[in-house]
């Protein structure tokens, strides 16, 4: 039974559990991030299946990105839904691999909190610079010439509609969604008029998500309830029922076509070279509780238009 | 510790120790050094610790958490240590940046830290220094500052003027709309005690417009704490105005689109009620209850049938039970059968507590068939808590017509496969078997309490054979000798070693109760065979049982029966054997006063 | 008998989850060492006697196991392996294991498993344990020198094979295990790494661990395996997952196999500090 209940706060809380986490493995050497220790500070040690789960999860995000980028050739912009502390934004600007713009959006208590870590860091600052733009901050809100960081709700649209207006996204222009364990949160129906609207304005665009799935079985609903008991609701979850499901979200929400896979497929089919370097960082003692963890996500894919049609998680 | 270099500035040793342990790389030494800072002040006296570490300590807040959580926690007990009350103020220096730093519990502290001085300030001082912290720190940059600022309120308002009275209300105003949802939350989280503190003209001119805002806030998180705050609110207002200014806002949280809400509504149901008094309670809050009991979210049904029993004993009683019986009742019958475990599961931890305040009939009429179904419900942990709460219900309508009703879902509770139904249902058999008499018990529960004696989960096993105990103390020897003991003795040739043992265990406690007659004649010779048992377990727990049932036992058969078998059982290969039969030996000795020199050497 | 008495003292203080001073630890492991020193790699155990698998630091449903299958010394017990890594409370289950084996070391038997190691302590959170409790490694160490005396196997009146994890390759016969010199680490391979690390498999010969240590082995190498040294059965644990089950043979090694619900909440302590991620958030 929840108690001590906080609300969407718990929902945010996970934001500080996977950026913890993320900053654990980067730490450890699984990838390399030099500035998510610039978000949340260090923290106790997390388990070897859990390193090599958030591996997959940034990896296969990363390959989608890196496809979105080459396919739109420099004109494309990224909005982040509920983007936490993710440090995408300067990795790529450190890649030199820059979207045209690049829009954050996540609730204003989350944001607030990234504002004031972004102007802590002269390094995540001088970052967001370039020659002639400004930098204007509030305390929830952040926009620079092509960065926006801004609080909303995303059970808003009314209020979405407005935020990406002042981020000046472009609808016209090839668009690509990223949202790491977000809609998951999200009750179905708040969901279904994100994704309609969306699927209305941007008709250029990819959709890339990442979050539970295969929760109807035991180890599904294991997960639940302790997510529960730390009250973290997963409103949106019966849409995480299968990849046939996570698909559907997006058909019937008038996207023109999906894939999606487990993480066991998105581990698999990440380079061996790079899967070998860390499977040898720690031992694992349980492959099946990594299996059964990595079963249980995916990352599903959708687009509209021509030029993100069937991307898949294949190298290259 | 002692500064006895002469050559150097005695007075200045304990501070220049500090600075350098506070510029170590190593953390623990950083928080071991402001552990002691009570320590270094004494040493450097009021007026030092004044003007110079005080000072120091403000610049240097930059630090591990862990430094700053125990600075801001030592600051808060330092008054005497810069001069009492008088000098109390310069304190805020330092407490004020710790009250801005990023981390929560950090800031926390500062603003425990804060409020504990606040009322060592003289009202001069309250004003001169401390309301204008408060003002910067709710006017500050950062949501960190602001959120600090939320609590420091109540704790100044009472000693200033009504001039600066004025400007706090404002801060307090414009924080309770503040940009972010973080300062929103911590000013609605505040907003109950401020209230207490600030006069009723005010309170209804001023707070009361801010306790709708934050109810109606766009985040949910802010809009429960507004709820919270609904009950202190209410609590200071005369019936009208709360009917008028209170009501329509918590009717709005009752039916709030998000569940948190509704679940803080039914959660602080009971406070509510408390608050509102009987007449509002009878016109609003009864169907408000209602159509929490009904909700969509399971949560928030659990949440409100948890609170069934208190918010039916708190009605009033003039009309109590027509209110029960017309409006509670029905829908409570309907979460007998809700698809939500842990709606039914919280109801059947209350709602055997109606049945006090409904009286003999209604309970026989409309609660006992509710107790039924639930004690027959899937889940165990509704028949738990059924069963663990018989008692209150045995006290209105008296056992007879308990068990009548409620015997045959018990029986088969008997053989429930969770462990923790069985042993609940054992522990209420000595009372069902006083209640019942002899020839009812025998007919229908004997053999139930002699199968648990052979339960394949030892803990059925030892409480069965307590209260096999039990059952002779309500029943007497004779009655043992006729049913229990031969059963009992029957076990000393089971198979498995397990049940052998609970054979002992059970002769342990009944020689307790049967006498040294019974004991000797009838139990003795069983363990006595025992004693060569193919198992060690068997055989020490033999020795164990001669010692447990020396006492009871006819003393010439002691000296001729049981210290023959001690003194083999002694030279036993095992050494668990060799020990508890060593044990016994002693022990035996003690009351009899035999003489074992020989054996024992 | 101020010795027995001082730790009863302990046990009884383990048993309320209460860890002991590491100067007690010390001389705890030095008793133990004395009695697992003179243990075979394949102990020899009479029936009856309950079997149980992993325990993984859940303080609270060992208990629990008592609880179901009775205490010690009524009960005899042979634990295989994995007490430690994982759970909150490792130190207090491993320590209570480790006090009632000196205390009645003819009732209770304790095999090593793949956790029982420095090396998987360090990641699996035995090694933060002991630091956090303890403020140092010492009892750490202390204890991961009392894991290399552990035996390797259990063999119940000749019949009943007991490993943590499987078989090796490298190893066909009992009198193959009783001549390695275990005193050591857990190897990263060879016959002691597989005796700890293996898995079977529904499949024919062997494989290849998923795991990276041992192999896994099929139904053909099992038959081959009790014939060749006259058993009957091969009894392991390392793959338990969350049930908490115990086998509990009778002296005519008739079995009653009984699984068991974790401990309810009510019944735990406060966890030490709040669950870890285990999941992706």
């Amino acid at each position: 039974m929840i108690k001590d209940m906080a609300d969407d706060e718990a929902i945010q809380a996970t934001n500080d559990d996977a950026s913890e986490c993320k900053r654990y493995a980067v730490q450890l050497g699984y990838w390399c991030d030099p500035f998510i220790s610039l978000f949340v500070k260090q923290t106790a040690r997390k388990a070897p299946e859990i390193n090599r789960g958030y591996y997959a999860r940034v990896k296969g995000i990363e390959l989608f990105v890196d496809k979105f980028l080459k396919l739109s050739g420099g004109k494309g912009q990224i909005i982040n839904l509920g983007c936490g502390f993710d440090t995408l934004y300067w990795r790529l600007r450190e890649a030199g691999n820059s979207s045209a713009n690049f829009v954050e959006l996540d609730f204003p208590s989350i944001t607030a909190k990234k504002c004031y870590h972004i102007k802590k860091h002269k390094q995540l600052i001088d970052m967001l610079n370039t020659e002639d733009g400004e930098i204007r901050f509030s305390t929830t809100e952040l926009h620079a010439a092509n960065y926006h960081l801004v609080g909303t709700d995303l059970r808003h649209i009314a209020e979405l509609n407005n935020k990406l207006t002042q981020a000046e996204v472009n609808f016209n222009l090839p668009t690509m969604f990223l949202a790491e364990c977000v809609l998951v949160y999200v009750d179905a129906s708040a969901t279904s008029s994100l994704l309609k609207w969306l699927a209305g304005k941007f008709s250029n665009s990819l959709f890339v998500s990442y979050e539970q799935v295969n929760m109807k079985d035991k180890f599904g609903q294991v997960m639940l309830s302790n997510l529960r008991s730390r009250g973290c609701l997963l409103a949106g979850v019966e849409d995480c029922e299968s990849l046939e499901t996570q698909q559907r979200r997006f058909t019937i929400n008038n996207w023109e076509g999906t894939s999606a896979w487990t993480m066991v497929e998105v581990y698999d089919s990440l380079p061996v070279m790079d899967r070998n370097r860390i499977e040898h960082i720690e031992l694992l003692d349980e492959r099946e509780l990594l299996i059964q963890l990595l079963q249980h996500y995916c990352i599903a894919i959708a687009w509209n238009g021509q030029t993100f049609k069937n991307l898949s998680i294949a190298q290259g | 510790m002692a500064a006895s270099d002469s050559t150097t500035d005695d007075s200045l040793y304990p501070i220049a120790v500090l600075i350098d342990e506070l510029k170590n790389e190593d953390v623990q030494l950083r928080l071991n050094s402001i552990k002691k800072l009570s320590t270094i002040a004494l040493a450097l006296g009021i007026e030092r610790t004044r003007s110079e570490l005080i000072p120091f300590l403000t610049e240097t807040i930059y630090d591990e958490d862990e430094v700053l959580l125990a600075l801001a926690e030592q600051l808060g007990t330092f008054t005497p240590l810069v001069g009492g009350p008088e000098y109390v103020h310069c304190l805020l220096p330092p407490l004020e940046s710790l009250a801005t730093v990023e981390e929560t519990v950090v800031r926390d502290k500062a603003v425990e830290s804060l409020r504990n001085i606040a009322s060592q300030h003289s009202p001069a001082d309250l004003e001169e220094h401390f309301v204008p912290l408060v003002q910067r720190l709710a006017s500050g940059d950062w949501f960190t500052s602001r959120t600090s600022a939320c609590g420091l309120f109540s704790v100044c308002y009472p000693r200033v003027s009504p001039a600066i009275k004025a400007e706090l209300r404002n801060h307090f105003r414009s924080l309770c709309q503040d940009d972010t949802p973080m300062a929103r939350r911590s000013a609605a989280s505040k907003l109950g005690e401020f209230a207490k503190v600030v006069e009723i003209e005010y309170l209804k001119s001023d707070l009361i417009p801010m306790f709708v805002i934050l109810a109606q806030d766009e985040q949910d998180s802010v809009r429960l704490l507004a709820v919270e705050a609904c009950v202190s609110i209410a609590a200071l207002l005369q019936q009208e105005d709360v009917e008028q200014l209170v009501m329509p806002t918590l009717r709005q949280c009752a039916s709030d689109q998000s569940w948190r809400v509704r679940y803080m509504v039914a959660d602080k149901f009971t406070d509510l009620q408390k608050a509102v008094g009987p007449e509002i309670t009878k016109t609003d809050l009864v169907p408000a209850f209602q159509v929490l009991l009904k909700d969509i979210e399971a949560e928030v049904r659990a949440a409100a049938a948890d609170k069934v029993r208190d918010f039916c004993q708190n009605l009033d009683q003039f009309n109590q039970e027509s209110i029960i019986m017309t409006n509670i009742l029905p829908i409570v019958k309907e979460l007998v059968a809700d698809p939500n475990q842990h709606v039914k599961s919280a109801l059947a931890s209350v709602i055997m507590g109606l049945s006090p305040i409904l009286g003999k009939h209604n309970t026989i009429e409309h609660l006992l068939p509710l107790f039924l179904s639930q004690l027959r419900d899937e889940c165990p942990e509704v028949r738990l808590n059924i069963i663990s709460n018989l008692e209150c219900v045995n006290e209105v309508i008296g056992i007879q017509q308990l068990s009548q009703s409620l015997l045959p879902a018990i029986v088969e509770l008997a053989e429930d496969s969770k462990w923790r139904v069985r042993l609940a249902i054992i522990e209420y058999m000595p009372l069902l078997a006083g209640q019942l008499g002899v020839e009812f018990f025998d007919e229908k529960l004997n053999s139930l309490c002699m199968t648990w004696l052979v339960d394949h989960v030892y803990a059925i096993r030892e409480a069965a054979t307590l209260n096999l105990k039990k059952l002779v103390e309500k029943f007497g020897p004779e009655w043992a000798q006729n049913t229990v003991i031969p059963k009992v003795l029957a076990m000393s040739r089971d198979q498995n070693y397990l049940h052998r043992m609970t054979c002992l265990f059970c002769i342990n406690v009944l020689a307790e109760v049967c006498g040294p007659e019974i004991t000797t004649k009838v139990m003795l010779p069983t363990v006595l065979t025992m004693a060569t048992d193919n198992v060690a377990n068997v055989r020490f727990n033999v020795a164990k049982t001669f010692q447990r049932i020396g006492p009871f036992l006819e003393p010439s058969a002691v000296q001729t029966q049981v210290k023959p078998i001690l003194d083999k059982l002694n030279t036993d290969s095992d050494v668990d054997v060799k020990y508890f039969a060593s044990e016994a030996i002693a022990g035996i000795a003690v009351i009899f006063s035999f003489d074992y020199v020989n054996v024992s050497a | 008998m101020a010795e027995s008495s001082d730790l009863d003292r302990q046990i009884e203080q383990l048993k309320k989850c209460e860890i002991i001073k590491e100067a007690e630890v010390k001389a705890l492991c030095a008793k133990a060492r004395e009695i697992l020193i003179e243990e075979s790699n394949v102990q020899r155990v009479d029936s009856p006697v309950t079997v149980c698998g992993d325990i993984h630091g859940q303080f609270y449903d060992l208990k629990e196991l008592f609880k179901v299958g009775g205490d010690v010394p009524e009960t005899n017990y042979l634990f295989m392996g994995d007490f430690v890594d994982r759970g909150f409370y490792s130190v207090e289950t491993f320590l209570l294991l480790l006090a009632l084996k000196v205390r009645y070391p003819d009732r209770i038997t304790l095999i090593r498993g793949n956790h029982e190691s420095r090396q998987i302590t360090q990641v699996y959170g035995f090694y933060d344990e002991c630091l956090r409790k303890y403020g140092s490694i010492t009892v750490w160490r202390y204890c991961t020198e009392i894991f290399d005396y552990l035996s390797l196997s259990a063999i119940i009146d000749g019949k009943i094979f007991c490993v943590h994890g499987g078989l090796s390759p490298s190893i066909q016969t009992l009198d193959q295990i009783r001549t390695i010199d275990r005193k050591q680490e857990v190897p990263h391979d060879g016959p002691m790494c597989d005796l700890l690390w293996s898995d079977p498999e529904d499949t024919q010969g062997w494989g290849v661990s998923p795991r990276g240590a041992g192999y896994l082995f099929g139904s053909d190498v099992v038959a081959q395996f009790n014939s060749a040294n006259d058993i009957d059965m091969i009894c392991r644990a390392h793959q338990c997952g969350n049930v908490a089950a115990i086998l509990e043979l009778n002296e005519h090694l008739q079995r009653d196999f009984t699984i068991f619900e974790a401990a309810p909440q009510e019944s735990r302590g406060i966890p030490s500090k709040k669950p870890q991620a285990d999941y992706f958030l």
